[in-house]
């Protein structure tokens, strides 16, 4: 009893490396949640496999093997790792929708680049996430689909993240267009306050 | 040579209210830490020194650097170990010693069933010069009551071969014991010179020290679900963000249905991870991989 | 009375909180539903919550979930706020355990009375 001595060797037999084909097996497959997960795990090296990745997610009700299947995608990092992300923006379910946006904030300028579609997407909602995803990336050439949303997108609160989030990339001559905004939804307290701030900061970041 | 070094020490210019605003915004989303108005004068020293070392010449300029140039993500790095206080020594963080003899020990024990054969695994990450797998033991024998009735496993992790080696041979100095109580230092030191603490070996020889690296897959899958309790303590919160969320995957698998991982004191899941749910204990906030 | 403001938008929790201190409340804030728990957790609970839908790590209704099965936080009440205008969406919202909702853009002058009206309900 009590404190053991430090043992000499390690007694956990290792296991030979499973293949891809194996592993997507497991993934798609039966077994556990505890398998499924050291499946996904294991297919972070493995970008060949991003479709299946992407297919599981949709379809994976445990949570904690979804976490495991987005941290693989965001390692893979490729554009059909991206484009498999942001469709699962559209989903119903929250929790999934969110882990999408978490994973696509994640992975730069492939995932950047799926987003210029999704800014035309009728449902205002697709629109938001895309500019929460945006707001978290560097990505110069978004820069002027974040102005086109502020110039024109008709939903306030659409307007707003892309106020936000042109307010962290943006310049002083940006500075107009939000005050544009504001010109457009007059009488919104929020918006004369997202304004003021944007204003604030692009202008505080002229000269040196 | 940066420009603001080749001109000597010039003062670097007070940090206009909308940039401090700026860098207290990207701190906070970061690393969830919030500097009171007590810190200012320490965050501001932190700055200049950050400012200086990449020829910034101002806040508002380094924050652009941070935004645009620092593709790595190795500035922003040292920006957090600079705001944040490294040293180790035996007992840091002590409340959550006290939350482990008090409430997570007794809960792993009573989740056990009767004849489970295994002994109950600690693992401390990153050990460094082996300050806490050491603490963690004395804590054990000196504060669990239920010590004698288990067996218990302490395992120790560093990627740094030097200190691991430093914290095998069991010597510390005054910096390093200062907050051990006089009788635990009788109990479990020598002092071979002025100065010097030497572990005895019966507590020496009770942790195992490796070099495991959390990042990486191929180690990790041998340790699946081996621990009852994982100590990563200020770690996580000097990787960049997808390496913080491979790591919290991969103490996960580490962890045993139930098992607990414990942060830093400034260190929280929630810019790391939705893996694990949060239990508030009396001396503690740690997170539980779920039973099932 | 002290207000927890969970937003993962600064512009949203600057605002809500100026709101709020105008109001004579003391706020405090969280960007997600994770570090919203931990700050309920850490010392004394806050009196009245402000909470986003769509965040990350855990969003609004899961936090709201979650508060609501601890013994130190069930009763604190909480207004949610969301861009969505739906019936079914402020359902969603009560069955998660909210107890007013506010669509957004919010109004300062509904979520002053909305906090107010809840402080009376429980003082």
């Amino acid at each position: 009893m009590g404190l053991l001595k430090r043992r000499a060797a390690d007694p956990v037999p290792v296991a030979a490396p499973r293949s891809v084909a194996s592993l997507i097996y497991t993934l798609r497959g039966a077994a556990t949640a505890a398998e499924r997960r050291a499946a996904a795990l294991d297919l972070m090296a493995a970008p060949e496999a991003a479709a299946e990745l992407i297919a599981a997610l949709a379809e994976e009700p445990h949570v904690q093997v979804q976490q495991a299947i987005v941290t693989a995608l965001i390692s893979i990092g490729t554009s059909p790792a991206s484009a498999g992300l942001a469709r699962l923006l559209a989903s119903g379910d929250t929790a999934l929708r969110n882990a999408a946006i978490e994973a696509l904030q994640q992975m730069g300028a492939p995932a950047a680049v799926q987003m210029e579609a999704l800014l035309a997407a009728p449902d205002p909602d697709l629109r938001l996430f895309a500019l929460n995803v945006l707001s978290a990336l560097r990505y110069p050439p978004a820069l002027a689909w974040l102005r086109v949303a502020v110039n024109r997108d008709e939903n306030v609160n659409v307007g707003l993240a892309a106020v936000e989030a042109l307010a962290e990339q943006g310049d002083p001559a940006d500075a107009p267009a939000f005050r544009a905004f504001a010109a457009r939804f007059p009488g919104e307290a929020f918006v004369a306050f997202a304004v003021t701030l944007a204003c604030r900061r692009v202008l505080s970041d002229c000269g040196r | 040579m940066s420009d603001l070094a080749a001109r000597g020490q010039a003062a670097p210019p007070a940090a206009d209210p909308e940039s401090f605003e700026r860098f207290q915004e990207l701190f906070y989303r970061k690393t969830g830490i919030i500097f009171g108005a007590a810190k200012r004068y320490f965050v501001d020293r932190r700055l200049e020194e950050r400012i200086a070392s990449t020829g910034t010449g101002s806040l508002r300029g380094y924050l652009r650097f941070l935004r645009n140039d620092d593709r790595t993500g190795e500035e922003l790095q040292r920006l957090v170990n600079a705001m944040t206080v490294n040293e180790t020594y035996f007992y840091r963080e002590e409340y959550q010693f006290r939350c482990l003899v008090t409430s997570i020990l007794p809960e792993v024990v009573a989740a056990r069933k009767p004849q489970d054969p295994r002994p109950i695994r600690l693992w401390s990450l990153p050990c460094s010069t082996g300050e806490e797998p050491y603490s963690l033991a004395i804590q054990l024998l000196e504060n669990w009551s239920a010590v004698d009735l288990h067996d218990v496993e302490i395992m120790a992790s560093d990627i740094d071969t030097r200190v691991l080696a430093q914290a095998r041979a069991g010597r510390f100095d005054r910096r390093s014991v200062q907050y051990l109580p006089d009788r635990v230092k009788r109990r479990y030191f020598s002092q071979p010179e002025a100065g010097q603490w030497q572990l005895i070996d019966d507590l020496r020889s009770s942790v195992d020290f490796n070099t495991i690296n959390l990042n990486d897959r191929e180690a990790m899958r041998r340790h699946a679900g081996a621990f009852d309790v994982i100590f990563c303590r200020n770690l996580l919160i000097y990787f960049d963000d997808i390496s913080r969320r491979h790591a919290a995957e991969e103490i996960y698998e580490a962890l045993r249905p139930g098992g607990f991982v414990c942060l830093g004191h400034s260190e929280s899941m929630s810019r790391i991870s939705s893996l694990f749910t949060l239990r508030r204990f009396p001396d503690a906030l740690v997170y539980q991989k779920p039973n099932s | 009375m002290h207000v927890l403001v969970v937003d993962d938008s600064t512009t949203a929790r600057k605002f809500h909180r100026q709101i709020l201190e105008t109001a004579g409340f003391t706020v405090e804030e969280a960007m997600n539903g994770l570090e919203a728990l931990e700050r309920a957790f850490a010392a004394a609970p806050p009196d009245l919550l402000v909470v986003d839908v769509n965040m990350p790590r855990m969003d609004g209704y899961a936090f709201l979930r979650a508060l609501r099965t601890e013994p130190a936080l069930r009763d604190i009440p909480a207004i949610m706020a969301s861009t969505e205008r739906e019936d079914a969406d402020a359902e969603r919202a009560f069955a998660a355990g909210a107890n007013l909702y506010l669509v957004k853009p919010v109004q300062p002058e509904t979520l002053v009375r909305f906090a107010r009206a809840l402080m009376g309900a429980t003082a």
